[in-house]
């Protein structure tokens, strides 16, 4: 097994909110806000496709994810896994509500309303991934996109970045050891 | 035996050359081994990935978490001017009800469903003066099964002050209830008290004009300490 390694820049900053957040410091929600609202936003967005909707659920989760916050212990994972956690319930319980008025008012959709259970399907996992890369923050999300999303090979990153191909390739590898510790929080709330 | 250093995996994963040594190691490691397969993962939920934009909430979500939270957590905070006796804080309300457009939808269909109330009609004392005036009346429909739920009165007293008299067959069992006023344009809301029996009177907060309020709403409401609406209505009428 990997041993706990050096440069671990991003992942103990990480920790280090999930700490502060628990331990309910100033400052800690909002750092947090900042690492996975877009997700939260996001997800709601695209599961429940209106946007006050959407922004209902978003205010929800973080406020419920403050007052809880004892409940949140970070031996058990990251906190933006545990929000994200929060958030996919809000959603379920905002589809919920809305086939709930959809049944009542016998209307006829366009469309039928996606299932409370798994709204998204695959797309939660790919919105994930994606708020995942862009957390990695410059010049890692800039490099694993041109790497994953452009299939640009290293050569060409390292010349369209001007950076050595050592540097290109040792910033995909953090990336891919960040990437990993952050989607098994996200997962373990799938 | 030495594992591979944690970059290692990830190089391997990348089909970076290694050194040899760790090569041997991580064909022959079943942990290295499931530390690659690992990171081959990652790579493969990488490129789905690339057509998904994040969009990032308008800036006022944060503005209400912020001003929810530093609520909670006791900090002084400027409630825009005394709201009527009982009431929730409107300002929330006002930014939480966006999001639940349903109702809007609801209250139309309840709207079709309004009992009339013979409005002025007098409940007389045995002695004759009259006590109360039935202001208005509404018959409540539960909004899962659509049956009758009950109904609710408002009773004018005789020092002139207004209550909301709910009569239902919901019981505590069903959850915590709390009953609303909501105006027509589910623009604003007064909580007027939680529902503990099947019958509760609730008196109105000076200033709230049942006409303009004319929604009776009862929610089902998590014991969350959250102030504000939960969403979940089981019941529903329009005063007339």
């Amino acid at each position: 097994m990997a041993a706990e390694g050096t440069g671990h820049d991003l992942s103990a900053d990480d920790r280090a909110l999930d700490r502060a957040f628990a331990a309910g410091e100033d400052g800690s929600l909002e750092a947090l806000y900042r690492s996975c609202s877009s997700l939260v936003y996001t997800l709601a967005l695209r599961a429940l496709r209106d946007e006050t909707e959407a922004e209902d659920v978003t205010q929800q989760t973080f406020v419920s994810a403050w007052r809880g916050r004892d409940k949140y212990s970070p031996e058990r994972g990251p906190a933006r896994g545990w929000v994200v956690g929060i958030a996919r319930r809000r959603i379920a319980d905002a589809l919920d509500a809305r086939s709930r008025e959809t049944r009542r008012l016998e209307a006829v959709r366009d469309e039928p309303a996606p299932s409370a259970a798994d709204p998204l399907g695959g797309q939660a996992d790919r919105i994930v991934v994606r708020n995942e890369v862009e957390n990695l923050g410059p010049p890692r999300s800039t490099i694993v996109a041109l790497a994953f999303f452009e299939a640009q090979t290293h050569e060409q990153i390292a010349e369209r970045l001007q950076m050595p191909l050592g540097t290109v390739k040792s910033h995909l590898r953090r990336s891919l050891v960040a990437l990993r510790r952050g989607l098994e929080a996200a997962d373990a709330s799938l | 035996m030495r594992h591979c250093d944690d970059d290692t995996p990830a190089a391997i994963a990348l089909g970076e050359p290694i050194d040899s040594l760790d090569a041997e190691h991580a064909a022959a490691c079943t942990d290295c081994a499931a530390e690659v397969e690992a990171f081959r993962d990652i790579m493969k939920r990488l490129p789905p990935a690339a057509g998904e934009q994040l969009v990032e909430p308008p800036k006022r979500v944060w503005d209400y978490i912020e001003a929810e939270t530093s609520l909670a957590a006791g900090a002084p905070r400027d409630m825009g001017g005394d709201p009527p006796a009982g009431a929730a804080p409107v300002d929330e309300l006002a930014r939480r009800r966006r999001g639940v457009n349903p109702w809007l939808v609801g209250v139309a269909a309840a709207t079709a469903g309004v009992v009339l109330g013979a409005v002025g009609m007098s409940a007389l004392r045995p002695g004759g003066a009259p006590e109360t005036t039935l202001v208005a009346q509404a018959g409540l429909a539960d909004l899962a099964t659509e049956t009758e739920a009950g109904e609710a009165r408002v009773e004018r007293r005789a020092d002139g002050t207004e209550v909301l008299v709910v009569d239902t067959s919901y019981t505590e069992a069903d959850g915590a209830l709390e009953v609303w006023l909501i105006d027509t344009e589910v623009q604003g809301m007064v909580s007027l008290g939680f529902l503990t029996a099947d019958h509760g009177e609730f008196e109105i907060p000076a200033g709230y004009d049942v006409s303009a309020f004319p929604i009776v709403d009862i929610s089902v409401e998590p014991a969350d300490g959250d102030p504000t609406h939960s969403g979940n209505s089981i019941t529903r009428g329009i005063l007339a």
